[in-house]
């Protein structure tokens, strides 16, 4: 078939070929005596009136006939005959100002010489494109965007296509006519000079043109070209409608291959204006629409949102305007409502910044307008009968996304790894001065949070509304990538002012993994918008990744308030973030219950406490209490179960307040170091009724003393203390007087703690994902029992001492307060009271291995190790002494502590044991304390002395000596015995150096020759005084030192028997 | 008198409009828009005609029927056009150059002016 | 600029530098000489280029930076300079006048570097606004000599 018409079509071509050379050949043998005028169809009633016999006419007769047989040889093919036979023409021509002919002459020639010059010009899509101009310019491929490199580079170098013959270098030699490349233009410019001298010559003056034009193009001289083609537009037509537009599109064609968009652009418009004139019948919306799409290269418009912002916006705003309001109007009128939509919506956005106020808002109102027929979908619309495409539009910048913040979990929903590699990896830091240049190539937009799968997520946008109208955004919601996400849809409705307003648009991660958030979508008049985040500049980040960690329990944790008692205020208990608080007397032991409640959809496998306190004081282990291992043992907790944890809080308190007394007016009375202080002033007579046990000694007042030992040795019988010694209690009586502690027992005040619980389970459990929860717990801490003095005094029992503590209760209330085991008094509030607790002494060996540890831990002075050996003793009563006390209307149980009691060094001696321990019998019979020996006048007394060390340390040497003394019970003491007494072995005697738990006795014998009561005085002291190295052990309490010993310097010590050994002679 | 006065980028967007009172603005825009073609045309590297002066002023760059448009290009590619009307025979060639360098010097007191970002609308009051 | 006028502007370039090399971020003290470097280029170069003819090409802008450029900045004419033909071009001047106050010798070699920070700026900045983006780095081996090199970024 198609072989058939090939052939067919070959003979047509043939046998058109034989008539053309049949008519060359008759024209050049025909006589030029006389030729036949030729003449063009206008030139025709010219004629008439002129002498056609003059020789004006004749040789314009004979050009033109030349003209017409070198047309014919161009047509059979003989470009050189050609060539020759125009230049004769042209001669001719040029003589008569036959300026019609002689262009067409010139036309001609520039012709011949093109096709010599440039064979394979037309040859290409080049020739097609011209061809197109007959049908009609709107059917050159609309999608394909002309690339003027592309077009310009095309010049069809392939010299293959020659015919045999016609090689470039060819015409020159064969052809003196042969017109040179700037010839050509020269030519084709004379030629339409001349043409444009005729009006009925347009049309040809047209063609010249643009076959001038494509010379140039094909000589690169685009400046040139462009001269030619604006001449094409002044050249006056009578034209059609239709042939106008074509005409338009042909020039914006050309003008597109010299690269001359702008202008392509401008005629483009102009014809797409031509096809709805106002005096245009028929208007073809459809074309101008098709047309005006075509414009939009040339105003450096893309309709594609984020290409076009994307591209910092180039181009002209005024003309962009218009012509996208041109775009609006004639797709309205097409009644393509969604195409006018989304232009509109378009315009709107991407010429925001070009807006006045009023412009906005007539934009707004239009597309309010078009908006109400056909809104605007996600998806590209496609124009009908065409390949143009129209993406969608978005508002990235209506409303104007300021900043994205990606909200990690709140608070009791932030997750934590554990066990995770600390992998820091910084990366290489390269320092560059020229950070403008060099981008900064860090992971942008990576969020340092996690995102728990299941748990509703936020994401947090501030918008400005650049409109000043109030906008509604309907079904908005983020836009992920990554790791499957069930994002909620809002309605937002953006208020019409100038400050930025926050949104928060929420949804659930339905998958561990990572996350990208990539911007956000709504709706807005119709029009549906994506607004990606690497479509914004401003925001720097082309997407926001964060992680999704699996599925968590998540509880909630508060204090159980019904089954507390009073006093307890949870407030928040629902909020998870709750605090409990407590309001309890000093001493006093707080239960509550701590209830863990699972609220999510996993359940807690794994939990673990931690408490945080933020008292300098006591350690929150002394506040806090709680079985770990209770709680553990409620595990797991189901979704929606709950389990509890009880909490023991101990009001712990300072309840040591040295020197502060209640006195008659309530003034605090601070120690002074003047006068030894009193321990109890303006004592309450009731006191001594209830004292059990030893006062007076350490009444500080000198007015009283007298009175006081008195009472002292009427009241107990048996005392072993003489009234001697009362001395050394004033001395020792000045406790802790250096340091006035702040008064911190009397006010209230607040422990702070906070129970810290991690939990996890389900999935995130096996990735070692852990959740947190808190409770904070204030307790208030009411007074309650205070000791305002203290001191020791010696014991009935040599291994024991007193502790006197002045108590005060500083509750309000009643208090019944046990201080021993079987003691216990009832104070009033805000009484005070006095109390001696019965101590076992401390033992040097503990004493001993304390400060040696303290030595060998840090390399303290003597001095220092005084101290810590002060602690020590008081470390020691602290754990004795144990004050109970019930308190108030519910007898609120409750106990004090003596922690941090320290005794001055005076009073050591009495509370830690002695070195050496005293075995003394007489007669075969132990030496009690108090214990009465009686013996005869002249009868030997055996008494023995025995020696034993009880330090833990070896003892030195020591000298021992027995000093007897008769006492007359009436205050003398007769130390002169000389006559009353003998003595059998020595009554001074040395003991060798003592190991450990050593013993030495020795024997001797009293011989009393008168009657009466006779004491027996017992000391040792090291026998080399210079070398003591147990100058630490000053005394012990057995050992009462001399009155004298107190003031004296340490290198004197002596230990003594106490009591005396008391033996009553009787006949 | 020029008809209307027009600054352009480095990236061929108006930077700085003037318009003679009671003009078409939108066809000079148009007018001056396209002429930014020629001159990116005769600016363009490559172009080497034997003629050209290199100088800064590229003068008439065409002519439209009632308008002549003339350009002129600072070496940071800012470019001026002015246009004047066919029929204004005051205005020749010199006058036009002289026109041109003088607002040439005005914009470079413009760009160090510290208030002024190079590349951003010039505005005035 | 008269006598004064020269002094006055290395002066001023000496207080710069140590107003930001003194200043707590160090690390930024050379972005920001740069940066200053860079405007006034940007700035200067519209002025300084007003009574030259169009450049033909890049070399020609090159040869007018160590020309007149350098002239009408530090009196004086880059000494050499040479070119890859591929976007490298290095300027040479031997004698740097930011860097002649400076006492020749190992002993400020160190501190070089921040005096010329911001001349790099310049050249980036001019070229810049010829329409030239590029990258400007330079080297200073003995005082006080100073090599610039140029990296042209194309595309």
């Amino acid at each position: 078939m198609l072989s058939t018409l090939k052939a067919k079509f070959m003979n047509l071509l043939v046998l058109y070929f034989g008539c053309l050379e049949y008519k060359r050949m008759e024209k050049t043998q025909e006589k030029f005596d006389r030729p036949q005028l030729l003449c063009a169809p206008f030139e025709r009633k010219d004629l008439i009136g002129i002498d056609l016999d003059s020789r004006t006419n004749r040789k314009k007769c004979t050009g033109r006939l030349k003209k017409h047989l070198a047309d014919l040889s161009l047509q059979v093919g003989l470009p050189t005959d050609a060539l020759a036979q125009y230049s004769q023409a042209v001669d001719i021509l040029r003589g008569c100002n036959d300026w019609l002919w002689l262009a067409a002459c010139y036309e001609g020639l520039c012709s011949t010489s093109v096709m010599l010059l440039y064979p394979h010009l037309f040859r290409n899509n080049v020739l097609q494109r011209y061809s197109s101009l007959g049908v009609g310019g709107s059917d050159s491929c609309p999608g394909t965007k002309i690339n003027p490199n592309k077009v310009r580079n095309n010049p069809s170098s392939n010299s293959n296509s020659l015919p045999v013959g016609l090689d470039p270098s060819l015409p020159k030699q064969t052809s003196k006519f042969c017109l040179s490349p700037d010839d050509i233009v020269e030519k084709y410019k004379e030629a339409i000079v001349h043409y444009s001298k005729y009006r009925n010559a347009g049309v040809i003056e047209t063609e010249a043109s643009i076959k001038a034009v494509h010379v140039l193009i094909e000589q690169k001289r685009y400046l040139l070209a462009a001269e030619f083609l604006s001449n094409v537009v002044f050249i006056n037509l009578q034209l059609s409608d239709e042939e106008k537009i074509i005409r338009f599109n042909a020039l914006s064609d050309m003008y597109n291959q010299i690269g001359f968009h702008r202008k392509a652009a401008f005629f483009r418009r102009v014809a797409a204006m031509r096809c709805v004139a106002p005096q245009n019948q028929d208007p073809d919306w459809c074309q101008c629409y098709k047309l005006l799409l075509l414009t939009l290269d040339g105003y450096r418009l893309s309709l594609d949102p984020a290409l076009f912002l994307k591209e910092g916006r180039p181009g002209w705003p005024a003309l962009q305007i218009q012509i996208l309001q041109e775009l609006v109007g004639t797709s309205r009128r097409m009644g393509e409502h969604g195409l006018c939509t989304r232009h509109q919506a378009f315009l709107l956005s991407a010429m925001l910044p070009y807006f006045t106020l009023q412009e906005k808002h007539d934009n707004f109102k239009m597309l309010e307008s078009v908006s109400s027929k056909c809104g605007s979908g996600p998806s590209p619309l496609v124009v009908a009968d065409s390949s143009f495409i129209i993406p969608p539009v978005n508002f990235p910048n209506i409303p104007l996304c300021r900043y994205v913040r990606v909200m990690p979990p709140s608070k009791e929903r932030q997750v934590e790894l554990r066990d995770k590699l600390l992998v820091e990896d910084p990366g290489p830091f390269i320092f560059s001065p020229f950070q403008s240049i060099i981008t900064t190539s860090k992971v942008a937009g990576k969020i340092d949070c996690e995102w728990v799968e299941g748990d509703i997520c936020e994401v947090t946008f501030a918008f400005v509304n650049p409109m000043y109208i109030q906008l509604k955004l309907n079904n908005m919601m983020l836009i992920t990538e990554g790791v499957e996400f069930e994002a909620w849809t809002s309605t937002v409705v953006i208020e019409a002012s100038p400050e930025a307003q926050m949104v928060i648009l929420r949804g659930r991660p339905q998958e561990p993994g990572e996350l990208r958030i990539l911007g956000y979508s709504f709706s807005l008049l119709g029009v549906a918008s994506n607004c990606k985040f690497k479509s914004m500049s401003h925001l720097k980040v082309p997407f926001y990744s964060l992680n999704v960690v699996p599925a968590l329990p998540c509880v909630q944790i508060f204090c159980d308030s019904s089954s507390s008692e009073t006093g307890l205020v949870s407030d928040g208990a629902l909020e998870g973030e709750s605090k409990v608080c407590v309001t309890l007397n000093a001493g006093e032991t707080h239960e509550c219950n701590i209830v863990i409640h699972n609220v999510s959809s996993q359940s807690v496998e794994c939990v673990e406490v931690a408490l945080e306190s933020q008292n300098e004081v006591e350690g929150p282990d002394k506040v806090f209490q709680y079985s770990l291992e209770n709680l553990r043992a409620q595990l797991p907790i189901a979704p929606g179960g709950r389990a509890s944890l009880t909490l023991y809080i101990y009001a712990a308190s300072e309840f040591l307040l040295p020197g502060y007394s209640i006195e008659d007016d309530g003034m605090f009375s601070l120690m002074s170091g003047s006068e030894p202080p009193s321990l109890i002033s303006a004592a309450p007579s009731s006191l001594h009724s209830r004292q059990s046990t030893i006062m007076s000694s350490l009444r500080g007042r000198k007015a009283n003393r007298a009175h006081s030992s008195a009472s002292n040795a009427s009241s107990k019988s048996g005392s072993s203390v003489r009234s001697g010694s009362s001395v050394s209690a004033l001395a020792m009586s000045s406790i802790n007087a250096s340091t006035p502690m702040p008064t911190t027992g009397l006010c209230n005040r607040t422990l702070e703690g906070l129970i810290k619980l991690s939990y996890t389970g389900g999935r995130g459990m096996e990735n070692k994902y852990w959740r947190m929860a808190d409770i904070g717990i204030s307790v208030e801490v009411a007074p309650s029992l205070l000791v305002t003095r203290w001191d020791a005094l010696p014991a009935e029992r040599p291994n024991q001492c007193y502790i006197v503590l002045d108590l005060l209760n500083s509750a309000s209330n009643e208090m019944d307060l046990q201080y021993t085991t079987n003691k216990h008094i009832l104070m009033q509030g805000g009484e005070s009271c006095r109390v001696p607790v019965p101590v076992d002494r401390c033992p040097l060996a503990k004493i001993n291995e304390r400060v040696r540890n303290i030595r060998k831990n840090i390399s303290k002075r003597n001095a220092d190790g005084e101290v810590s050996e002060s602690e020590i003793l008081g470390d020691h009563v602290a754990s004795l002494v144990e004050l109970r006390w019930t308190l108030g209307p519910f007898d609120t149980p409750g106990r004090a502590s003596l922690k941090s009691l320290t005794f001055p060094p005076q009073t050591h001696h009495l509370i830690t044991m002695a070195p050496v321990h005293w075995d003394v019998s007489l007669n075969g019979q132990r030496v009690e304390n108090g214990s009465e020996n009686v013996g005869k006048i002249g009868e030997a007394q055996r008494l023995v002395i025995g020696v034993s060390n009880s330090s833990g340390d070896a003892l030195p040497p020591l000298t021992i000596v027995l000093t007897a003394f008769q006492d007359h019970q009436n205050g003398t003491q007769n130390y002169r015995l000389e006559a009353k007494m003998a003595s059998t072995g020595a009554t001074k005697f040395g003991v060798p150096k003592l190991a450990p738990e050593e013993s030495y006795s020795h024997d001797c014998g009293l011989i009393f020759f008168t009657t009466g009561i006779y004491k027996i005085e017992v000391s040792g002291s090291p026998s080399s005084s210079s070398s003591t190295p147990y100058g630490n052990f000053q005394c012990s309490s057995v050992c009462v030192p001399g009155d004298h010993h107190s003031k004296t310097n340490q290198h004197y010590h002596a230990w003594k028997l106490a009591p005396p050994i008391e033996i009553s002679i009787v006949d | 008198m020029a008809v209307s006065l027009t600054i352009i980028g480095k990236e061929n967007s108006p930077l700085y409009i003037w318009m003679d009172e009671g003009r078409d603005s939108l066809q000079l825009q148009y007018l001056a828009h396209t002429g930014l073609d020629v001159i990116q045309e005769k600016i363009s590297v490559g172009q080497k005609l034997p003629g050209d002066s290199r100088e800064l002023y590229l003068g008439l760059l065409y002519a439209s029927e009632e308008y002549k448009i003339y350009g002129y290009t600072t070496n940071s590619k800012i470019k001026f056009i002015v246009i004047t009307d066919v029929t204004n025979a005051a205005l020749r060639d010199n006058e036009i150059r002289m026109m041109f360098r003088h607002l040439h010097s005005i914009y470079s007191t413009v760009v160090c002016n510290p208030f002024y970002v190079p590349g951003e609308k010039i505005s005035s009051q | 600029m008269s006598a004064a006028e020269d002094v006055l502007f290395e002066l001023l370039h000496m207080e710069i530098v140590k107003t930001f090399t003194d200043s707590k971020d160090k690390d930024d003290a050379a972005s920001k000489l740069e940066y200053i470097g860079f405007t006034t280029g940007y700035r200067f170069v519209e002025r300084a280029t007003r009574e030259t003819n169009r450049f033909k090409d890049e070399l020609d802008i090159m040869k007018y930076i160590c020309k007149v450029f350098w002239v009408s900045v530090f009196k004086k004419e880059i000494d050499n300079l040479r070119t890859n033909h591929q976007g490298v071009y290095v300027l040479n001047d031997n004698n740097f006048r930011f860097l002649t106050r400076i006492s020749s010798g190992k002993q400020y070699l160190q501190y070089a570097p921040r005096f010329v920070t911001f001349t790099c700026g310049l050249i980036r900045g001019s070229l810049a606004n010829l329409g030239i983006n590029c990258v400007v780095t330079a080297e200073v081996s003995h005082l006080p000599a100073c090599k610039f090199q140029v990296q042209v970024q194309r595309g």
